[in-house]
């Protein structure tokens, strides 16, 4: 049925952590998020069997003997078909290998699917994997000074990007601005573009001059957020690997942890205990992991007694054990970001992390 | 409209709800209602504009403000709007939970259904903040029907759409006594015995199920007499029964390609992970709108992670597994298509 124009797959391997082989029916323009989301970490070749096997492209969803449940989810023992929508995108999943060996993932979209799917779907499925092999996918972008790595765990619109690119700029070590990888000896990066809101101007922020028609795009996103009063949110996909290339950072051990909170005035806490501080960790990635939440559930309510229903559990309790010997404090950001925030935050991380911090 | 509910002695009072034409759509508790006494209450929640106050608020995804006991939220979805204000999580006994509510300014014109908003007040606000006051009364609200006979009960659980309206109704035709036909609550008796107390959500519209729906596909002339008795302001004609004893437990569930239903056994453990996660799945799935419900009562936690609110909802998985055990429970497979033969199933041999 399906006509395979370019069955080329595009290998994957994340620090040699977790692999991943994407192979597609063909290539469309809206596959510019497919190819840019992970491109950090394209590999030219394949490490052996890869533990994520992306199939996208229309497909027959083997449903026989299934257990529907409200229309969308169909589910057996290893494995879920689902269908997912948002707004215009629309596209259809079937995930086999769910308890143990590779994942084959088959996934139908839409155009506009084909622009969603990597940033929802896939990402559900590399945070499930990490988590299965005790690898923890948090949703804080990463620094590092002196060799020990800082994590900024934030909700988004608190400043999480701004504040990676501000460290990036006075020559840490940068890690991604968006998620890492919390693993059993530290952080590992996880690099995929910068989703810069304009709402600073971003070639004086990250200190680059962009191409012609880089410019005009910037242009034309700002006009229409401004024509839409920011009811859409426009994002223009910079590499940060292109900007802070030489300063890329793969992995370090663990020194501090700082989640940023939106508050009326800005504030640095005093060193926290690890529990309190992981439940406010765990719900800033758990509000990112909608999909994967919905499917763990639907998985489990057909296959009682899997051992996914415990997925989160395990994910707070690893991540209080990785937390233990590093310093946590929550910061305080106000709405309007200014330099003077940031330099608080340098400030404090600089004593925590430094030679002089106590460890 | 105020109304004041006694939820199995949860006391809830409403001030300043729009009149509901269709009570069944637009509260899903009017079968609690009693006559308004002036007392106290454990839940007040008043409809109308207000401001917050956001004095010494940390906030989250530009929706969510929170402080110790106070927490404000602002959400949408698909063109839907509301605010609300909930008041008093870290109170002491015997101080009232108040939450004020405001729609958007389209709500109204949004969808036809929508024409009696407070639907909204009770799926997103309400909802969720019941599930944790009735917990933590000991009282587990779980998304399925039952039936009562000689003082016991039978539960049909499942997600929607695997028709327990149509089987409770079937069953309420064959003898048996009706509870609820969606949700029911599951506690303790006072000789540690598991009660099932009835929630029924709908009653108008289990009403009409049972009278005029004996077979499933509806005539024009069926739809007609629908209308009529969802707008009929008259009392429901059909008695549930409060309170019964838990003995049964079926999970239905829908499976594609089978042709006939098929029970197989279960354990207690199994069929109470499956009420528990079907619970949770239903504050992540309402007809296919991709929204958490009770998202902001997980953002409280994020900025005051001491706070104990709804800890006694989050354990809901051991305290359903304490309260089946001794249940006796079975998983039927069923055909996606409603089918009479699981009717059949799910009446014990011994009749």
């Amino acid at each position: 049925m399906a006509r395979r124009v370019n069955p080329t797959p595009d290998h994957y391997d994340f620090h040699g952590l977790l692999s991943m082989r994407v192979r597609r029916d063909r290539r469309t323009r809206a596959d510019g998020y497919l190819d840019s989301t992970f491109a950090y970490y394209r590999a030219r070749a394949p490490r052996g069997e890869p533990d994520i096997d992306v199939d996208v492209g229309p497909f027959e969803p083997d449903l026989e003997g299934t257990v529907r449940l409200d229309g969308r989810w169909w589910v057996a023992p290893g494995r879920v078909v689902f269908e997912s929508r948002l707004k215009m995108a629309w596209w259809r999943t079937q995930i086999e290998g769910l308890e143990g060996g590779p994942l084959r993932v088959r996934i139908h979209a839409n155009w506009p699917g084909r622009m969603v799917f990597p940033g929802e779907t896939i990402y559900s499925l590399v945070r499930l994997r990490l988590a299965e092999k005790g690898l923890l996918l948090l949703h804080a972008p990463a620094v590092t000074h002196a060799g020990r790595a800082l994590l900024l765990p934030a909700r988004s619109g608190t400043g999480k990007t701004i504040t990676a690119i501000n460290f990036a700029q006075r020559g840490w070590g940068f890690m991604g601005d968006d998620s890492s990888i919390v693993t059993p000896d530290g952080a590992a990066s996880f690099i995929v573009p910068f989703n810069l809101r304009f709402t600073y101007d971003v070639e004086r922020l990250l200190g680059i001059r962009f191409s012609r028609r880089k410019r005009a795009e910037i242009f034309l996103k700002k006009c229409l957020g401004i024509a839409t009063r920011g009811r859409i949110t426009l994002f223009s996909r910079i590499y940060p690997w292109d900007i802070f290339g030489p300063q890329i950072v793969d992995r370090a051990p663990l020194g501090a942890v700082y989640i940023l909170i939106q508050g009326p005035c800005p504030a640095v806490s005093e060193p926290q205990p690890p529990d309190l501080f992981t439940k406010s960790v765990l719900v800033n990635t758990l509000f990112e992991a909608d999909e994967l939440r919905a499917m763990l559930l639907a998985y489990c309510y057909v296959n009682t007694g899997s051992p996914l229903k415990d997925l989160w559990h395990d994910f707070e309790r690893q991540m209080a054990a990785r937390f233990a010997r590093a310093v946590l404090r929550t910061v305080t950001v106000p709405p309007a970001y200014t330099p003077d925030v940031f330099e608080m935050i340098r400030a404090q991380a600089e004593r925590d992390l430094g030679p002089e911090g106590d460890r | 409209m105020n109304a004041l509910c006694d939820i199995h002695g949860l006391r809830l009072r409403m001030t300043g709800l729009t009149d509901a034409a269709v009570p069944d759509i637009n509260t899903r508790l009017h079968w609690f209602e009693v006559p308004e006494d002036g007392g106290p209450a454990d839940l007040e929640v008043a409809v109308g504009p207000f401001e917050p106050d956001l004095a010494g608020c940390l906030a989250l995804d530009r929706r969510y403000w929170a402080r110790p006991g106070y927490l404000y939220v602002e959400e949408g979805d698909k063109g839907l709007s509301w605010r609300a204000e909930i008041d008093g999580l870290e109170r002491g006994a015997g101080e009232p939970l108040r939450i004020r509510f405001a729609h958007g300014p389209w709500n109204r014109r949004r969808i036809p259904w929508l024409l009696f908003p407070d639907v909204i007040l009770h799926l997103y606000i309400l909802w969720p903040i019941l599930e944790c006051e009735l917990a933590a009364r000991g009282l587990y609200l779980v998304h399925a029907g039952a039936v009562e006979r000689d003082g016991r009960a039978l539960l049909v659980a499942g997600r929607g759409g695997v028709n327990k309206t149509a089987a409770v109704a079937e069953l309420v035709r064959r003898g048996w006594r009706p509870m609820s036909d969606d949700f029911v609550l599951l506690g303790r008796g006072p000789a540690g015995e598991t009660r099932v107390h009835a929630f029924p959500t709908s009653p108008r519209w289990f009403e009409f199920q049972l009278r005029h729906m004996e077979r499933e596909d509806l005539s024009l002339v069926d739809k007609l007499r629908l209308l009529r008795v969802l707008y009929r302001r008259r009392d429901v004609g059909v008695e549930f029964v409060r309170e019964a004893r838990l003995e049964q437990v079926a999970v239905v569930h829908t499976v594609e390609g089978r042709t006939h239903p098929e029970a197989t056994p279960l354990a207690p453990d199994a069929a109470a992970e499956s009420l528990e996660l079907n619970c949770r799945m239903e504050r992540t799935s309402y007809v296919g709108l991709k929204f958490i419900i009770g998202r902001f009562l997980e953002a409280y936690p994020y900025v005051v992670p001491e706070s104990t609110y709804g800890r006694e909802w989050e354990a809901l998985g051991p305290a359903l597994v304490a309260l089946l055990r001794g249940a006796s429970c079975r998983r039927i497979d069923t055909g996606v298509r409603y089918d009479r033969r699981l009717v059949d199933l799910l009446e014990p041999a011994d009749r």
